[in-house]
């Protein structure tokens, strides 16, 4: 691919999925650094990628493989991934008492629902967050290669989780 | 809770302006981004170029210098100690090529179990290929036996003594870098490994 060409698909990839890749940085971290980190190592992993996309009617879901590949190395590096779930930490529930949230003009509820994501175990924080990017379960299974029919099963199993720890913190 | 009401303040979420070293808008990918990343991407590739590209000059380098060379100052054991290397290097040439390939191949792109699988083998102390350590082993050792015996081991002494003396220490050398490769390894990616290969099954599982 010659360079400016990547270059302009780089940007379009930049305007139209920005947005989602920040989501998916913050579904797997809470720190504010970590996620800048994060989304930095995606774009970096987006451009080294290019040269190799076969296909760019699939841009959409090869956007979002290289996303949650990134982010899964990323908490392999770190050494954090979560292979269940947890309990929120007294940071945590600290987060939802502060006037200032961690993310500027967010939605109390939605910070919950952030530090609830991030308690879930690491494979299950990426099918949530694609689910709330409004991914069909096909484009899921294609990101994940897992088939149809067990992401329905993990989809239900997420949600009736995540809804769960929601009702649990909501009090806090 | 309504998970579609939340899915929709869930969108709200935007990246930050700042998001990128740059600091440009987030509408526009600064220019300098860009630059930095083609730059790191070409630092990492280049290093391991590097070794693509030292190997064969190398190998060529040593035919020339010992095997063809016609000075007589070279004898035998120079000359084999060559061959011995530059057979090493020969047969270790497709694996470097193999993993080089592997690691620029955008296994990013790949769907997320594959990736796992690939990252599940990078973590593992020993694979398939392992195996080719030993002849790789052996041509050094044939390298370091023709070094010793033809320049260093006295005449008047045992022949037989001296490959043994040899090759006993060369043993004990690679069991000992053997243990403490084994020994990082438990430490710093077995872990990790554990971990990848756990995260693998539970994404796979229903």
């Amino acid at each position: 691919m010659k360079d400016q060409e990547k270059e302009l698909l780089f940007k379009k990839i930049y305007s139209d999925f920005a947005d989602p890749i920040f989501r998916t940085c913050c579904s797997y971290l809470i720190d504010d650094s970590d996620r800048k980190d994060l989304f930095q190592e995606i774009l970096s992993n987006i451009w080294k990628g290019l040269d190799k996309l076969r296909n760019p009617q699939v841009l959409k879901t090869w956007t979002y493989r290289v996303s949650h590949n990134t982010a899964m190395s990323f908490l392999i590096k770190k050494r954090k991934l979560q292979l269940v779930d947890k309990e929120p930490s007294e940071s945590q529930l600290q987060i939802l008492d502060d006037t200032d949230a961690s993310i500027p003009n967010v939605d109390k509820k939605i910070e919950l629902m952030f530090i609830c994501i991030n308690l879930l175990a690491t494979q299950d924080k990426a099918i949530i967050s694609m689910v709330l990017e409004d991914l069909s379960t096909k484009e899921i299974s294609d990101v994940t290669g897992l088939s149809s029919g067990n992401v329905r099963v993990k989809i239900h199993r997420i949600k009736k989780s995540l809804r769960s720890l929601m009702e649990e913190h909501n009090g806090v | 809770m309504e998970f579609n009401d939340l899915k929709e303040k869930f969108k709200d979420v935007k990246a930050p302006a700042n998001a990128t070293s740059g600091a440009g808008q987030f509408e526009e990918v600064n220019d300098k981004f860009i630059d930095e990343i083609k730059q790191s991407n070409k630092k990492q590739l280049k290093a391991i170029k590097a070794l693509l590209y030292i190997m064969p000059i190398s190998a060529v380098v040593l035919v020339l210098l010992l095997l063809v060379n016609p000075d007589p100052d070279l004898t035998f054991s120079h000359r084999l100690t060559g061959g011995f290397t530059v057979l090493a290097f020969i047969l270790y040439m497709p694996f470097v090529y193999k993993w080089y390939m592997l690691l620029k191949a955008a296994e990013m792109g790949l769907p997320m179990s594959k990736f796992l699988e690939i990252s599940e083998m990078r973590h593992r102390f020993w694979h398939k290929d392992s195996w080719m350590i030993i002849p790789y082993a052996i041509l050094l050792a044939g390298a370091l036996n023709s070094t010793v015996m033809g320049r260093y081991w006295p005449e008047d002494w045992s022949t037989l003594l001296g490959y043994l003396v040899v090759n006993i220490f060369f043993v004990l050398f690679v069991l000992y870098a053997y243990w403490h490769s084994y020994r990082q390894w438990r430490k710093d990616k077995k872990p990790l490994h554990q971990q990848i290969l756990r995260l693998k099954e539970q994404l796979d599982d229903v």
